[in-house]
Order: C-alpha cells, then sequence, then structure tokens
C-alpha cells in the first residue's frame, strides 16, 4: 500500500493494466462464450432440420405405402376389378397426395401393365423408364415376392434419380403382381418442403449407397463439425440424411473473424479496447440475436408443422415461433410472441397434465422429449399433434430454453385410433362368441382360446394353451390331425379350410359330442396360424330330433285327416271289388243249384272271388300303410315308381271328382333320399289340391291333372300341373300357414305340413300361376351326395 | 231285334261278375268298358235295357243317359251307384232312368229289376209299334178326310162338321165312312181310342 501511494502514476498504470488484463479476460471469455453459443445454435437447428427432414420422409413413406397396400388390399378383396375403375380409384391417390410419377399394377407374369400418372392412363411402351422399371420388377420376382417394400435408386428418363415402392397383390399364399408406386426424387421431396428455395441449409439424401439428392451443386460443408447426418432403415432400405449449413450462413459465421482482429486492437488499447469492446459486444449482441431470429423464420418458412423457442418453466414466454403455427392452431405468430396465448391453454384438458409433466421432467434433467397429445384449435376442432423438443442452457444464466417442432399427426392418430378400435372390437367380439375359437400353429399346438371353449370342453385356459389340438379330438381325427395340417401345407389342398364341416370332438370328461367346425388360414409377418370356429351342436341335433317327431306326428295327424276327406273314394274304391265278390259268389250258388250243375263255371267264379277279395285287402293295406304313425325313417327312393303309386292312391277320387290323372314320368332319373311315404303324402296332397281347384269351378278349363318327375340338375323336381283357378294373391299369402285354409271342410294344415317336409328332406316346395288359369305346385329333392 | 242287357262300366270285376250273373239265368246281354264303346255300337235297333255304372272316366253315366234321351232312345237305364252318389242318381231319375242300385247290390234285386226292366220296355217297345202304325194308317187319310176324323174324334156330330167344312151332311158321311175302313174300325169309341194312342196321350 505504501508503494502505490509513493507513486501516483505507476499506481495509475498498474491500476490501468490490472483493469486492462481483467478486461481482456473478460473479452476473451465472452467472446469464447459467445462463440460457442453460436456454434451450439447452429448445431442445433441443424439438428432439428435434419430431424424434422428425417421425420417428414419416414412418415410420407409410411403413408404412401399403407395406400399402396389398400390398393393392394382392395384389389385381392374384389378379386380383381375393371380397368377403368381401377384407375378412377388410383386417381384419386395420384391427386391427394402429390409426388407420384406413376402408379402401377402389374400381373403375377409381367404381361399386363395398367399404369396411371398424373396427367391420365397411359400405356406400357410410352412409360420412360420402362426398361429400368420392368429389370427392377423382374429382380423383385426373384426375391421374396411376397414381401412389400422399396426399390434402389434408379435413373429416370434425362438422368433424373428416382425409386419404386412394391406393394405385392394376394391374400395368404396368392401371388397376383404389385401395386407399384414410382417416384422421382426432386418432385417428391418438392412435396415435403420448399428445398431449392432455402439457402441456408444444404441437404444431401443417400438412398443405400448412392447419392440421390443433393441442393449444393459443387462446395462440400466446409466445417465437418457442423455437418448432421443420420442413417435410417425405411422399408428395407437404408437412407442417409446429411444437413449443413450453406455457404451464405458460413459467410455470416466467418465475420466472427472480425471480432477476433477487434480483440487484438483492444489489447494495444486497453482503454480504448474496452470502450469499444463494450460497445461492440452490446451491439453484436443484439444483431446476433436479431439475424438468428430472422434464420430460424426463414428456415420455417417453408415447412408444416411449428417450431417454436420457449423459455422452460414458463410455458407463457415463448420467444419464437414459425409461421406454422397458423395453420396448426389458427392463432397468429404475434398472439403467441406477444404472451397472448400461452400453449399450455392449448393443450387438450384431458392430456394437460401428463404434458405439463413431460415438459417439467425433461426440464429437470435437461434431456429431449417426445410427446404425442390433442391440442385446441382456434376454432374449437381437436387435433392430434407430435411435439419433439430439445432443451439447452444458456452459458449467460442458469435459465433453460427449449426448442422444438410440433407437428399436426390428426389423420395418422385418427388412423391409429381406428386400428385400435376395431382390435379392441375384434377381441370383444371374440371373447362374447358363443362359438368356441381356437387358434393354433402348423404344428397343432393350441396358441390362444376364447371363453367358449372353456365352456363347451369343460378344459380351463392353463390347460389348453401349449398342447396339441388333438386333446379336443375323438377317434380317428385324434391320431389323424397332424397328418391333416402336414399335408395341406404341403399340398396346399384344403379339405376343411374355408369349407365348414360337421364333425366330432371330445369333451375333457370323454364325452364326445357334434360340432360344426369351420377354419380360416391367416400369415403373419412370418408364421401361418389356423383359426378354428367351433359351435356345439349339441343341442341343435336334439332339437332337430325333437321337431322330426313333431314333424312325423303332424304329417301322421294330416295323413289321417287326409284319408278322412278321401272316404268317398275310398268306399267306391272297396265297394267295387266287394261288388264283384258278392255277384261271383251269388253266380257259384246258381251254377251249383242249377238243374245241370255246371262244376267249371263254380271253380271260374270262385278263382275270380278269390282275386277280387285280394284285390279288396290291396286297397285297405295301402290306406292302412299311409295312415300308420311310425318314426320316419330315410330309404333310397325311386320318385317315378313312389308317384305311381300316388296317382293309384288318387285314382278313386278322381273318378269322383271327374279329374282325368296323367303321370308324365322323365326315365333317368336319379335316386332320392327320403321317407317314402311322408313323400307320397305331400305329392297327393298337391294332387288334390290341384284336382279340387278344378272341381270348384266346374272344370271350366279342362279336367286334366298333369304329375310330372324331371331331373333338374341337382335333384328331382316333381310338379302338379293342374287346370283349375290358379292360386289368388290373398290364398298365397296364407299358403303355408297352420290352420289357413280356403276349404271349408280342411283343416289347413296340409301344405304347411308338406312344405316341412319338403324342407326336412332339404328341398324346397313352392308354386307358380300359369297364364290364365291353372297352377303349377312343384317340389325339388336333392340327390344325394 | 232279341231282348239283351247292355252293361257299361270301366271295372272290369264288375261287368265280368255281371255277366256271369246272367249267364246263370241265360239272359243275353253284351258288356261295355266306356260310354263311348257302347255309343260306337248303338244305331237306335237295340231292344233290351241298360245297366249303367254312374261313375266313369271320361264320360260319365249321367252323360251318356243324356246323350241316348237325345238319340231318343227308349232303352230303360237301371244306374249302378257307390257310396254318397244320392244327388247324382236324384239326378239320373229326373233324367227318366228307371231305377237306381246302391253297389253292393243284392243279386235277386238285380235280376228283378233287369226283368222288370226288359217287360218295361217290350211294352214301350209294343206301343211305340202301334203308334208307329195308326200314324202310318192316319198318314193315308186325305186332307179333307183328316179333317173330317179330327171333328169326329172331338164328338161333333156330322151336320156340325158339314156347316164347318161347308159340305153336304151326305159328304162327311162319305168322308167318315172312309175314314173308318182305312183306320180299320167300327165303332166311334174305336176310333177315338186310336187317335188318342196315335198322339201318345194313353198310359200303359
Amino acid at each position: 500500500m505504501s508503494a502505490i501511494r509513493n507513486n501516483p502514476h505507476k499506481h495509475r498504470q498498474w491500476l490501468a493494466w490490472l483493469v486492462g488484463a481483467v478486461v481482456t479476460g473478460a473479452v476473451i471469455f465472452g467472446w469464447n462464450a459467445m462463440n460457442q453459443r453460436e456454434q451450439a445454435d447452429m448445431k442445433r437447428s441443424t439438428a432439428m432440420v435434419l430431424d424434422w427432414l428425417e421425420t417428414a420422409i419416414t412418415r410420407d413413406l409410411d403413408q404412401r405405402m399403407s395406400s399402396l397396400r389398400r390398393i393392394a388390399d382392395r384389389w385381392s378383396h374384389n378379386g380383381g376389378t375393371a380397368r377403368s375403375a381401377w384407375e378412377a380409384d388410383v386417381a384419386h391417390y395420384i391427386a391427394d397426395q402429390p409426388g407420384y410419377q406413376a402408379i402401377e399394377r402389374v400381373d403375377g407374369s409381367l404381361n399386363e401393365r395398367w399404369i396411371m400418372t398424373p396427367a391420365g392412363s397411359v400405356d406400357s411402351q410410352s412409360v420412360p423408364m420402362a426398361g429400368p422399371l420392368l429389370d427392377e420388377i423382374s429382380d423383385r420376382l426373384a426375391e421374396d415376392r411376397r414381401l412389400p417394400g422399396l426399390s434402389d435408386a434408379m435413373t429416370l428418363d434425362q438422368g433424373r434419380q428416382g425409386f419404386m415402392a412394391f406393394q405385392p397383390i394376394g391374400e395368404g399364399q396368392q401371388f397376383d403382381g404389385f401395386i407399384i408406386a414410382i417416384f422421382e426424387f426432386e418432385s417428391w421431396l418438392n412435396t415435403l418442403m420448399n428445398v431449392s428455395n432455402d439457402e441456408l441449409f444444404g441437404v444431401r439424401i443417400l438412398l443405400g449407397d448412392q447419392l440421390v439428392f443433393d441442393t449444393s451443386t459443387s462446395d462440400n460443408p466446409a466445417d465437418d463439425n457442423l455437418l448432421q447426418q443420420s442413417t435410417v432403415s425405411l422399408h428395407g432400405r437404408q437412407w442417409t440424411i446429411a444437413v449443413w449449413l450453406s455457404g451464405t450462413r458460413m459467410a455470416a459465421n466467418q465475420s466472427r473473424v472480425a471480432d477476433a482482429l477487434l480483440w487484438a486492437g483492444l489489447l494495444v488499447s486497453v482503454l480504448l479496447g474496452w470502450a469499444l469492446h463494450a460497445t461492440l459486444k452490446s451491439r453484436a449482441e443484439s444483431a446476433e440475436l436479431q439475424v438468428h431470429t430472422q434464420q430460424l423464420e426463414a428456415q420455417w418458412k417453408n415447412l408444416p408443422g411449428m417450431a417454436y423457442r420457449s423459455l422452460a418453466g414458463q410455458a407463457s414466454s415463448i420467444e419464437f415461433v414459425s409461421d406454422g403455427c397458423l395453420a396448426l392452431t389458427g392463432h397468429t405468430k404475434s398472439s403467441f410472441e406477444q404472451g397472448l396465448i400461452r400453449w399450455d391453454e392449448l393443450v387438450h384438458p384431458d392430456d394437460r397434465a401428463m404434458h405439463r409433466e413431460q415438459l417439467e421432467r425433461a426440464t429437470t434433467r435437461g434431456q429431449p422429449f417426445r410427446a404425442e397429445y390433442r391440442i385446441i384449435c382456434s376454432n374449437g376442432t381437436e387435433k392430434w399433434v407430435w411435439e419433439r423438443g430439445n432443451i439447452s442452457h444458456s452459458p449467460f444464466d442458469q435459465t433453460s430454453l427449449i426448442e422444438g417442432l410440433v407437428l399436426d399427426v390428426t389423420d395418422q392418430k385418427l388412423t391409429e385410433i381406428a386400428l385400435t378400435d376395431a382390435t379392441a372390437y375384434a377381441q370383444t367380439v371374440v371373447d362374447t362368441a358363443a362359438e368356441a375359437i381356437i387358434t393354433i400353429s402348423t404344428r397343432g399346438e393350441i396358441e390362444s382360446i376364447n371363453r367358449s371353449v372353456e365352456q363347451i370342453f369343460g378344459y380351463c385356459k392353463e390347460e389348453l394353451v401349449g398342447q396339441n389340438l388333438r386333446l379336443l379330438m375323438p377317434e380317428p381325427y385324434m391320431s389323424e390331425h397332424d397328418a391333416y395340417i402336414e399335408h395341406y401345407l404341403q399340398t396346399g389342398e384344403k379339405r376343411i379350410i374355408g369349407v365348414g364341416r360337421e364333425v366330432f370332438a371330445k369333451r375333457k370328461d370323454g364325452v364326445v359330442f357334434p360340432i360344426q367346425l369351420s377354419v380360416s388360414e391367416f400369415v403373419t409377418k412370418d408364421e401361418r396360424k389356423f383359426v378354428g370356429l367351433i359351435r356345439d351342436l349339441t343341442k341343435q341335433q336334439l332339437a332337430e330330433q325333437e321337431a322330426s317327431l313333431h314333424r312325423e306326428r303332424l304329417a301322421h295327424v294330416g295323413r289321417v285327416n287326409m284319408l278322412g276327406e278321401m272316404a268317398t273314394g275310398i268306399a267306391h274304391e272297396i265297394n267295387q271289388p266287394l261288388s264283384a265278390i258278392s255277384m261271383y259268389a251269388q253266380s257259384g250258388l246258381r251254377f251249383l243249384d242249377a238243374d245241370i250243375p255246371k262244376p267249371d263255371r263254380l271253380r271260374d267264379a270262385l278263382e275270380k272271388l278269390s282275386v277280387q277279395a285280394h284285390r279288396a285287402g290291396a286297397v285297405i293295406e295301402r290306406m292302412q300303410q299311409f295312415a300308420r304313425q311310425r318314426e320316419s325313417r330315410y330309404e333310397t327312393v325311386d320318385c317315378n315308381r313312389l308317384m305311381q303309386e300316388v296317382v293309384n292312391l288318387a285314382e278313386s277320387e278322381a273318378l269322383i271328382r271327374d279329374a282325368v290323372i296323367r303321370l308324365e314320368i322323365e326315365s333317368d332319373i336319379g335316386m332320392v333320399q327320403g321317407d317314402p311315404i311322408q313323400l307320397q303324402q305331400v305329392a297327393l296332397n298337391l294332387l288334390r289340391n290341384g284336382m279340387e281347384s278344378m272341381a270348384s269351378i266346374g272344370h271350366r278349363y279342362g279336367n286334366h291333372i298333369v304329375v310330372r318327375t324331371q331331373d333338374d340338375g341337382d335333384g328331382v323336381k316333381i310338379s302338379v300341373v293342374d287346370q283349375g283357378t290358379g292360386v289368388s294373391l290373398e290364398a298365397a299369402e296364407q299358403l303355408y300357414k297352420p290352420f289357413a285354409s280356403t276349404k271349408d271342410m280342411g283343416m289347413g294344415i296340409g301344405l304347411s305340413i308338406c312344405k316341412s317336409i319338403i324342407h326336412s328332406h332339404g328341398g324346397q316346395l313352392d308354386f307358380v300361376n300359369m297364364e290364365g288359369h291353372g297352377a303349377i305346385f312343384f317340389f325339388t329333392l336333392p340327390y344325394t351326395a | 231285334m232279341q231282348q239283351q242287357v247292355y252293361i257299361v262300366d270301366d271295372d272290369e270285376a264288375i261287368r265280368d261278375s255281371m255277366s256271369m250273373l246272367l249267364e246263370t239265368i241265360d239272359m243275353p246281354h253284351q258288356c261295355f268298358a266306356s260310354a263311348a264303346e257302347f255309343l260306337e255300337t248303338y244305331d237306335g235297333s237295340q231292344r233290351g235295357c241298360l245297366v249303367l255304372d254312374i261313375r266313369m272316366p271320361h264320360m260319365n253315366g249321367l252323360e251318356l243317359q243324356k246323350k241316348l234321351n237325345e238319340l231318343e232312345c227308349l232303352l230303360p237305364i237301371i244306374f249302378m251307384t257307390g257310396h254318397g252318389d244320392i244327388p247324382m242318381a236324384v239326378e239320373a231319375m229326373r233324367a227318366g232312368a228307371l231305377d237306381f242300385m246302391r253297389k253292393p247290390v243284392r243279386e235277386q234285386d238285380l235280376l228283378d229289376r233287369i226283368q222288370q226292366a226288359l217287360d218295361h220296355e217290350s211294352g214301350k217297345f209294343d206301343l211305340h209299334e202301334k203308334m208307329a202304325s195308326i200314324k202310318s194308317c192316319i198318314a193315308t187319310l186325305t186332307p179333307k178326310e183328316h179333317e173330317v176324323f179330327d171333328r169326329v174324334a172331338e164328338g161333333q156330330a156330322n151336320k156340325v162338321i158339314a156347316a164347318e167344312l161347308g159340305v153336304s151332311e151326305r159328304t162327311v158321311e162319305v168322308h167318315r165312312a172312309q175314314v173308318m175302313k182305312k183306320l180299320g174300325v167300327r165303332t166311334l169309341a174305336d176310333l177315338v181310342r186310336l187317335k188318342l194312342t196315335g198322339e201318345g196321350q194313353t198310359s200303359w
């Protein structure tokens, strides 16, 4: 302290030097810090651009691939479509998503090519890249043709670079060709960003190891530190994206050298330098901030979505947002930057807490974050957004900055939600289905079951999953099932898949019961699986047996009733032989009592009498047969013979009604399975109805009725053609209803029984009115397989 | 022509057994399986009776009866009916059938009815013959004689007839004698009966 007092100049100089040294140190520190921040800023924005570009390309390609898949799925689902319909469909996709050069469909043999471009449909010869395209498709066919994917980069016409996306057509093992989209890099990328106008960043994209897009014409990025690069695998191809600051930006950067020169001058004159430095520092700071902001704005101007920078912890203080905010939220840039709207307010109330928490955690840890949530736009609509943010710290103070990107992912998200809903729906259906649903692997192992399986088979889930499906089968299926699967996998011959069949299954307690089984196959990414749908038929079979019993009883009532109605005819039929018998007997007596007995004539009389007695017996036997109540019994039936018997039964009634029955038979019809008595009942019923109809109008149109047998391909068709009144509209409505009769004496159960009998035989009963008069009632009986 | 029984029935056993029954009493007969078959042979000269089944296909007994009535056939008809054919039987009787019998018939009844029918037919035939001969006799009268015949039969006196016809009583007497001679009658009563018979007004 005394030395200072002794030499005041020296003291001042020392002080000046001290001040100079301190200031110099401060300047060096300041300059360095600024430089570092500058570098960090540039790296960050380059990284963000890279990040954005990667996201944009990934999302766009995903979307386009799924568009192609939809086109392919629709093709397989409809089993192909007309060219004009296909082109109209594809034209929508081309219009909705600009950037396609063409969308094409080729069939499996490469012979047929339908090509659609934005300008309309073209034929394959006029496609500029026809040659390389065909080569590429052939390569694709040689590889695994069943996987979707992208081609290598290829040269299109006029040296432009492009690539193709493939989507195979066909379900399961089926291969019906490809849906192919052709892209040209530059025009495709232009739909994602206005790259050529952006001189701030250089972009370079490699597909595989081939350079396919480059904004720099000659200059390479000067400083490797400022080049950000990322490699992603998209649809089976390696994409490398590189982004760097372009020359203009670098030049702005290099002006920092001037700062260094100024710093040297400052060393010469500390005070002057200090003053000068102070001035320059404040000016440079504000200018840099301005430049930086302007640059950011320029960068984001052409990009979809919204970029922002805000202070962490205080959601209100947004420093900067890109112009995209208007399209995204409906709020203007200035309303954000002036603090009129806080981002937090836009977040959907349900998502707000989650979003805040994510933001806070990221800020505390200083880690980048990603979030997906809903926002409410100015017009009240809801949008899904995807946000990605980075936390950075100001070198000057402890405030954290968040810089990030918000993209509108509503369409994608809604698709995702719809898919989730559909999956949940399918799961619910499977869980609550009354049918048992079992998924098995190609080895026959049970992979999953639904609740009904437990109820129907009596096993619990744990006992079944992982077991071979054999467990649920009785012999012979049990020992042969593995061979069935093996056979299908090797030959592709479908025996049960997609057909559905009635087979038997075995419960846990060993009881074998009937089931309806249908099996379908589905192919996952790398595996084939089978899904079996099983319906327990036990109850159904019991019900069928009961219904059959009811039907038989009702049919019997119908037959007895019919015989009652036919009593006159039957009496007539029996009276004839009885009359003859009586007269033969009387004649015999007279031959015996004659003055000269005639034994020969007597014998003759007795013989004839016996024949007539048998004739009467046969009539009674026939009636008894017809009226007997018995269990329904199926046998092989010759319809022609059956109809002959029916005509015999009806003959006497025809006589009473003055009708004439004609039998027209087709001689070579096949045999059917059925209950002969019930079938006779149906035919007799139709025949009697026809005769009654003709009699009711006094045979005005004639008295002929035809019974006809025909082969109709799948079975036998039996028709009764009358010349009666035909069936009126009102009568047609009531025709098959039980207890609705148009006849005074009828019980009204005839036709309804007939219909149920024919249905139980697997056939159909119906009628048509003929032109003018008369009707044809007919029924069909299928040939047994 | 000899009297015969014509059997028309579509049932062969009925025809055959009835034929055998008639054979036992040596009754000449002929069988037909349908109405059409009978109509084919019918020419108006047949004598005897018809045993007709009322129910037959194509043309039934009633229709055949109607047809025969149109042909002015004189053969009496016995219908054979089944159970529940009463309305048809009534209709048959109304159309002039002689009788109807329900199957199965009592054979003696049937034979009796057939015999009755044959008797009836021969009476009817005789009358018919008589009427025909009378008619042919009347046809020989001159118009003048015919006028006198009609008036005499109505009981008019010769004087009244002469006044009506504007001729002399004597002339009427001559005509009247001529009529009596031509018709082979001697008394006025015979003449009146002959006229009534000729007009079919007497029931036998």
